[in-house]
C-alpha cells in the first residue's frame, strides 16, 4: 500500500499538524501551513485529523497509487485529475490501484493539501511525521519529494462527502491579518505605528515555510535609544530573544517578516507583534505579490478569533459526520 | 517600567503565550532568573502548559488557551518565583575543538584588522573566553554561548552572508556559536569545528544543555580533517 511520486511538483512535502515541544532546542513546530485545510482533507478521507498528508506549493505533483484509496484535495484551488479527468476540490473521491493523480494550474491560494485514506505512513520523528527540510528532519528522508519516491500508506477507512463553500476559509483581497501589537511596539513612533496598520503591503518573493516577508509599506521610524548591552547597533536589534510562532519582526524597520511553521526560534530582531493563530492559515495561502493588511486586535479579540476558528473546524466535522 | 530579575514583567505576547522578561540587557542575574523559572516550571507544570523556551533575559511560556488563560498562567509563574529557590544542578563542562586555519576562518583577518589585533591575538582571546550556553535559538542545535572577551567583540555584519557551512565557529558581540546547518549568518566566521553537536539521540538531540560551560581547544588542520 503506497503512493509513488512520478513528478514532485515545485516543493511537495509530507506534513501533519506539527512537532511542538522542541522549540527550546531550536527545532520549529513545522506541520501544515494551512492547518484548517489539512484537518478538513483528513476528515474527508476518514483519517484522524492529525494524519500526515502531502502539502504541495503552487504546483501539484503527479502520483500513482498501488492500491485503491480515497483521496481529497483542500486548501488552494489546485484542480485534481484522476487519469486526466478533473475531480472537485474539498470533496472525497475514490482511486483504484494503478490510477494516476495529477493537477491542473493553481487557480487561487498557494498550498494544496492532498490527503489519502490511511495517511502517509512515514516514520514518526520527534513526535511528528512533518518534514523540516532545513534540518533534514521528518517526512520522507527529511526532504521535499522527488520523482521515484514511494510513500507507505496506513490502514484507511471510508470517505465522507464534501465541505460546502460556506464552510471553507481563505484569505480575502487584501488579506486581513490580525495582529496583537507586541513586545517592542514602543520602539517605533506613534506615527509609524499608525502607518503600519494603514498601509497595504504586498507579499515579497521571499515567502516560504520559514516566514513570509511583506514589502511596499512605509519604513518604520524608530524612537531613538542607546543600544542595550548585548544587542546589535541597528535600531531594530534587541538582546536575542525567543520568537513565538506568528512573530512579526522588521529587520532595519523596512520589510516585516511573519515567522511561520519552520520558523527560526529566536534571534536579535525586535518583534513588533504576533499574528494571531487563527490567521496563520491564511498566510499559508498567500502568493507572492498578493496584497495584505495588518489589523490591530486586542488580546480578547484574539482569543475570540481562536474560539471562532475552532468552531469553524467543528462545523466541518459536524457536517461530515451527518 | 523596566523588568528586573526580582521584579519581572509578564507580557501576554500571543493569545497562547506569555513572555516573562527579567531584563532588557544581557545580564547574568537576569539569565539565572530565566533558568531558575524554566527549571521550576519543568518540575511543576500547570494544567494546559505546553512548552517553555529560555532565551538570554526572557522565558517564553506557551499554553493551551482551551485549558487555561493568561491570568492563571501568570499566577502560577508568580507562585514559582516566590517558592523556595531551587538549587541549580552543577553545569557540565563541554570541550569543543576548533581549527583556525585561514581557509576555514574567512573573517579572521577582518576581525584582526577591525580590533587592531594580530590574527594570533584574536585566536588567543577567543580561546581564553569563559563560555556558557545561554539559549538555543534560530535553528536546530544553535547553542548561543555568552562570554566572548571584550577585545574581540564586534557588531554583526550589515547584511547576512549566505551558505555558511555547518561547524563554523562564529562570533558577534559577546556571543559565540558553532553552527550545525548550512545557513546564512551576519556573524564573523573565525574558525571551524569538527565536534558533533547533533547526537542522534532523540531524548537529548544536542551536545549542550542550557547552562553548560564550554571550553574551546585549538587543533591543527590535519587533526581537523582526521576528526571529521
Amino acid at each position: 500500500m503506497a503512493v509513488k511520486i512520478i513528478a514532485p511538483g515545485l516543493s511537495t512535502t509530507v506534513q501533519d499538524l506539527g512537532r511542538p515541544g522542541y522549540y527550546h532546542l531550536g527545532i520549529p513546530i513545522s506541520g501544515g501551513m494551512d492547518r484548517f485545510a489539512l484537518r478538513a482533507a483528513n476528515m474527508l478521507v476518514g483519517n484522524d485529523e492529525s494524519a500526515a498528508v502531502l502539502e504541495a506549493v503552487f504546483m501539484g505533483p503527479e502520483i500513482e497509487f498501488t492500491t485503491a484509496a480515497t483521496v481529497a484535495v483542500t486548501g488552494g484551488e489546485l484542480p485534481p485529475k484522476v487519469n486526466g479527468d478533473e475531480r472537485p476540490t474539498w470533496e472525497a473521491f475514490p482511486v483504484k490501484a494503478g490510477d494516476k493523480l495529477s493537477f491542473g494550474f493553481l487557480k487561487s491560494g498557494a498550498r494544496a493539501y492532498i490527503a489519502v485514506s490511511g495517511g502517509i505512513d512515514v516514520p514518526v520523528k520527534l513526535g511528528s511525521r512533518s518534514t523540516y527540510t532545513l534540518g533534514a528532519l521528518g517526512g520522507h528522508e527529511g526532504r521535499a519529494l522527488k520523482a521515484g519516491d514511494s510513500l507507505p500508506l496506513g490502514q484507511g477507512g471510508a470517505g465522507k462527502g464534501a465541505v460546502p463553500a460556506n464552510l471553507r476559509r481563505g484569505p480575502g483581497n487584501p488579506a486581513e491579518l490580525r495582529m496583537l501589537p507586541g513586545l517592542y511596539w514602543h520602539r517605533i513612533t506613534a506615527e509609524a505605528g499608525k502607518q503600519f496598520f494603514a498601509d497595504t503591503w504586498k507579499v515579497a518573493p521571499e515567502a516560504d515555510r520559514i516566514g513570509y516577508r511583506f514589502k511596499g509599506g512605509k519604513a518604520l521610524d524608530f524612537v531613538p535609544r542607546t543600544p542595550p548591552f548585548g544587542a546589535g547597533s541597528d535600531p531594530s536589534n534587541i538582546v536575542d530573544a525567543c520568537y513565538p510562532y506568528g512573530s512579526v519582526q522588521v529587520p532595519s524597520g523596512t520589510e516585516p517578516i511573519v515567522l511561520h511553521r519552520d520558523a527560526v526560534s529566536g534571534g536579535g530582531y525586535m518583534m513588533l507583534g504576533t499574528i494571531i493563530s487563527a490567521d496563520m492559515d491564511l498566510i499559508g495561502q498567500l502568493q507572492p505579490h498578493s496584497p495584505a493588511r495588518f489589523v490591530e486586535v486586542t488580546l480578547d479579540q484574539a482569543l475570540a478569533a481562536r474560539h471562532d476558528r475552532q468552531a469553524a473546524i467543528a462545523r466541518v466535522r459536524d457536517h461530515l459526520q451527518r | 517600567m523596566q523588568p528586573t530579575p526580582s521584579a519581572p514583567i509578564f507580557r501576554p505576547i500571543a493569545e497562547r503565550a506569555v513572555l516573562v522578561e527579567f531584563g532588557t540587557t544581557l545580564d547574568h542575574a537576569a539569565h539565572d532568573a530565566v533558568l531558575r523559572l524554566d527549571q521550576a516550571l519543568a518540575a511543576q507544570p500547570f494544567a494546559g502548559f505546553r512548552e517553555a523556551v529560555p532565551a538570554f533575559v526572557n522565558l517564553l511560556v506557551e499554553f493551551d488557551p482551551a485549558t487555561t488563560d493568561h491570568t492563571t498562567t501568570i499566577a502560577h509563574l508568580r507562585s514559582l518565583l516566590t517558592a523556595k529557590a531551587t538549587t541549580r544542578p552543577q553545569p557540565a563542562l563541554r570541550e569543543v575543538l576548533v581549527c583556525y586555519d585561514a581557509e576555514l576562518a574567512s573573517d579572521l583577518a577582518t576581525v584582526a584588522t577591525q580590533t587592531g589585533l594580530t590574527p594570533q591575538a584574536v585566536i588567543n582571546a577567543h580561546l581564553a573566553g569563559d563560555y556558557a550556553v545561554f539559549m538555543y535559538g534560530f535553528a536546530p542545535g544553535y547553542a548561543y554561548l555568552g562570554g566572548v572577551p571584550e577585545a574581540i567583540r564586534l557588531d554583526r555584519k550589515p547584511a547576512p552572508v549566505r551558505n555558511i557551512p555547518a561547524g563554523s565557529v562564529i562570533i558577534a558581540g559577546a556571543q559565540c556559536l558553532v553552527t550545525t546547518l548550512l545557513m546564512p549568518t551576519g556573524w564573523w566566521i573565525i574558525g571551524r569545528s569538527p565536534t558533533r553537536i547533533l547526537t542522534d539521540d532523540p531524548a537529548r538531540p544536542f551536545l549542550f544543555d542550557v547552562g553548560d560551560k564550554v571550553r574551546f581547544r585549538r587543533i591543527g588542520r590535519a587533526e581537523y580533517e582526521a576528526a571529521l
